[in-house]
């Protein structure tokens, strides 16, 4: 059965003579891997493609389904763009690497991220949109939320550990598993966030004061789940 | 089955890219049925090449001395610096003839996924070289695609610190290109950069 599907390019690699393997992400499959013949040579029809077998392209890839079929492989009968790349610029370029970072350490070959998939789209639309920096981190930490709840890792944020809401006055801390507690409100150690700060992230209400707080917040709830190999594109915002 | 150093052999022969086991196979029989000579002299220039190739220590392109020719020549314009991924796009400027200034090879491109971010692209060495006095413009010719670009603006973001000019090589139509055939992307770009014609 011939099947198609949005995808996106989170990584490309050469392959044999003229060949690409390539990372997509998909709606249906998660995180799939795909080898695209005659890609890398200097034909007119290779040149071609390599315009558009570039990451925030948007592409529609069809392949024949069948019973034998591996989960994380597909064979492309056909790669096409499907309408003009999100113009990531500059620092927005570097953001939209880091989001195809995260989604590569994350995401596994699995059904149904649909939402995710939207969710992609529009903070890619997003970081298109702004020059601020302070707006894309924005729009990082609101992908890095969804990212997690879409994994089955999604965090409460106006519950602390005891099950108690979250009071805008207090300082707390995060710690992996259990969740958010109390701290000494003159101790101030590296990594506590205030109640008023979670309360806006977990409305989704930017603001400036907030997002160093965030960013700190957010590293700490990623990394058990990123393991011990930091995110390399971390050290590219300078 | 083959001996040992038959299998040895083939085994060596596949770190080639494109080269599978079917193709090493037929390497190393045909070095050792018909070209033991050639397959001396082969073992000999590999053996000399590895040892002797190195880095520029300016450039970072492969060089068999300290410094390449390019960057030791004196009738090269040292306030031009042209900042490229591989040697062979080196090769590439240098037989199309048009420029005279010196070059920085990074040798690959910022790729997070593949854990290659500054340090390995020896950024820190272009970071010394971008406060040379003499140094007036920085051109940015790395790749079109979208971790080539990552990578000038990163590189840009440094040269702005250090109040160095830079430029970016300029994107469009191809030499002979039909606007008919040229992809929507490229047509975008060649819109933004359009001039005004004296």
């Amino acid at each position: 059965m011939l099947k198609t599907q949005p995808a996106f390019i989170l990584h490309s690699r050469p392959y044999r003579e003229t060949s690409l393997l390539l990372t997509l992400f998909t709606p249906e499959m998660g995180k799939v891997s795909a080898s695209l013949r005659g890609a890398r040579s200097a034909s007119k029809s290779a040149r071609q493609k390599q315009a558009w077998l570039q990451p925030f392209q948007p592409l529609l890839v069809e392949w024949r389904e069948t019973p034998t079929q591996q989960l994380d492989w597909l064979t492309p009968k056909n790669m096409e763009p499907q309408g003009l790349a999100y113009g990531l610029k500059a620092d927005a370029a570097i953001c939209g690497l880091y989001l195809n970072e995260l989604l590569y350490r994350l995401i596994q070959p699995t059904e149904g991220l649909q939402d995710l998939f939207n969710h992609y789209q529009q903070a890619l639309q997003a970081l298109a949109q702004t020059d601020q920096r302070e707006l894309m981190a924005w729009h990082l930490r609101q992908f890095e939320l969804v990212l997690l709840a879409e994994l089955g890792y999604g965090i409460d944020l106006t519950l602390d550990a005891q099950g108690q809401p979250i009071e805008p006055a207090i300082l707390y801390g995060y710690q992996p598993q259990t969740g958010f507690y109390q701290l000494n409100p003159t101790a101030q150690p590296r990594g506590s966030i205030t109640g008023g700060c979670l309360l806006k992230l977990a409305e989704q209400e930017f603001c400036l004061a907030c997002l160093a707080s965030w960013k700190q917040l957010m590293r700490r709830i990623l990394q058990p789940h990123l393991g011990m190999k930091p995110l390399a594109t971390r050290a590219l915002f300078n | 089955m083959s001996s040992p150093l038959i299998a040895q052999l083939i085994d060596a022969l596949r770190i080639l890219p494109g080269v599978g086991p079917k193709s090493a196979q037929r390497m190393a029989y045909a070095i050792l049925e018909r070209q033991r000579e050639g397959g001396k002299h082969l073992a000999w220039a590999l053996s000399e090449a590895i040892e002797k190739v190195g880095h520029c220590q300016s450039c970072r392109t492969l060089s068999e001395a300290p410094i390449c020719k390019i960057c030791a020549s004196p009738k090269r314009d040292a306030g031009l610096l042209c900042v490229v991924e591989t040697p062979a796009d080196v090769l590439s400027i240098e037989q199309a003839g048009i420029y005279q200034g010196t070059y920085f090879v990074l040798m690959g491109h910022l790729s997070p996924i593949d854990g290659i971010g500054p340090a390995q692209l020896g950024l820190d060495l272009l970071n010394t070289k971008l406060q040379q006095p003499d140094l007036s413009e920085l051109i940015l010719a790395t790749n079109q695609t979208v971790e080539g670009e990552a990578t000038a603006h990163y590189i840009q973001q440094m040269a702005l610190k250090q109040g160095v000019k830079v430029t970016r090589l300029a994107q469009g139509l191809p030499m002979g290109g039909e606007l008919e055939y040229t992809d929507s992307a490229t047509l975008s770009h060649a819109f933004k950069g359009r001039r005004q014609v004296d």
